[in-house]
């Protein structure tokens, strides 16, 4: 298939079919697709790590990934191969967006220049897993997410802004900002400001290991409870100074 | 019909609708005989009747720019039971075709990403309830008609 542009796999079977799938029809031929641009994936990802070492696509600019649910397991270490090794799909110092919903998770990687395409999008149903596991999982999925220097963070569930986080919840919150070294600018929904907030309450001593390479925090003027107010005084006093920026939404 | 018919590029395209009757595969699979003419192929069906189809998509393609392919255990047996909840949701779960922004609208759109129809709340938080609702444009995409 050498023009081959556009690939889509979705499969509604469950996971134990896949399996079966699998046993009786192991993939083991590899194949390049040399022309293809786009590849989205809706499946499981038993079904993706066993089919992505057998492909190469040396021009892919989207991928889309998917997993149901009760599809998604782990380990997945084809996958940040693959993506590592897509000439096309370079993410750093690109923009990401991190979706949280009731019922998904999901986050898309747009590149360095503003083209509004994305380049990656990649998300799975939570079902009953928590908002911080769900960020968690999505940053396992790829830790190329994380040499993002843009970051938005939304979350658009029945909770709005009043999702109780207990502090456990919020320390893995402050394990997971401090991962992301490479974030220049962040810019929070409003259901999660408040959210920030505690996050940044409970900093204290490693003030300057959250967000590090932080120039710019964003968030609706109408959920500005001070507390980011307070952590940008602390990065100003320890010569890190950071721009708040309020917005109107 | 296909033989006699003028070497225009053929579109392949099932939506499920047939349920993988065996007439309409055995259709499929002649027109992938075509594999020269064969531009876009679009497959939903259940896994027995996508095993027999793909088993057909042998040889070299040469003008295929977009494949499409949709297992569906809503539109019949899989190898395993499919749970009450899943065939449930799946009824509601159609997928629609949008225009592929990166084409003018009257090429090969039909492959573009599928668009999942917004679930009721209730539906949401128990199913995979959300697809990409907007293409790589972010362009947010109609609702099937």
């Amino acid at each position: 298939m050498p023009q081959l542009e556009t690939l889509w796999v979705i499969t509604y079977p469950s996971l134990r079919d896949i399996e079966i799938l699998l046993l009786h029809t192991p993939v083991m031929t590899h194949v390049t697709f040399p022309n293809l641009r786009k590849l989205g994936f809706h499946s499981s990802s038993v079904l993706l790590e066993a089919i992505l070492p057998w492909m190469t696509t040396p021009l892919i600019e989207n991928f889309n990934v998917w997993f149901r649910r009760n599809q998604l397991t782990f380990p997945l270490p084809h996958l940040p191969r693959f993506l590592s090794t897509a000439e096309k799909l370079k993410f750093t110092g690109s923009n990401a967006t991190l979706d949280l919903a009731d019922s998904f998770a999901s986050m898309r990687v747009y590149p360095r220049q503003e083209t509004g395409i994305y380049q990656l999008e990649i998300g799975f149903s939570r079902q009953h897993l928590g908002l911080v596991e769900s960020t968690a999982q999505l940053f396992m999925l790829g830790s190329i997410f994380l040499t993002v220097e843009h970051l938005t963070l939304n979350y658009e569930g029945r909770e709005g802004s009043r999702i109780h986080y207990h502090n456990r919840d919020l320390t893995q919150w402050r394990d997971l900002l401090k991962s992301l070294c490479n974030v220049k600018t962040l810019r929070v929904g409003p259901s999660l400001v408040h959210q920030l907030s505690r996050i940044l309450q409970l900093v204290g001593e490693s003030l300057m290991e959250i967000l590090p390479g932080l120039k710019e925090l964003s968030f609706p003027r109408s959920v500005n409870d001070g507390a980011c107010t307070t952590f940008a005084e602390a990065r100003r006093i320890a010569s890190r100074p950071i721009t708040l920026v309020e917005t109107d939404h | 019909m296909l033989a006699h018919s003028a070497p225009l590029p053929l579109i392949i395209d099932d939506r499920g609708r047939t349920r993988g009757s065996t007439n309409y595969k055995e259709g499929i699979k002649l027109a992938l005989q075509r594999r020269d003419r064969v531009r876009c192929i679009r497959l939903v069906m259940p896994l027995q009747g996508m095993q027999e189809v793909i088993a057909a998509l042998d040889g070299e393609y040469p003008i295929l720019s977009s494949l499409y392919i949709e297992l569906s255990a809503s539109m019949g047996v899989g190898l395993t039971p499919t749970p009450p909840q899943t065939v449930g949701l799946c009824a509601s779960d159609k997928f629609s075709i949008a225009h592929n922004c990166h084409r003018p609208r009257h090429s090969l759109s039909c492959l573009a990403p599928p668009i999942r129809l917004p679930l009721s709340r209730s539906f949401a938080s128990s199913a995979f309830a959300r697809a990409p609702a907007r293409d790589p444009l972010g362009h947010h995409l109609p609702l099937p008609s």
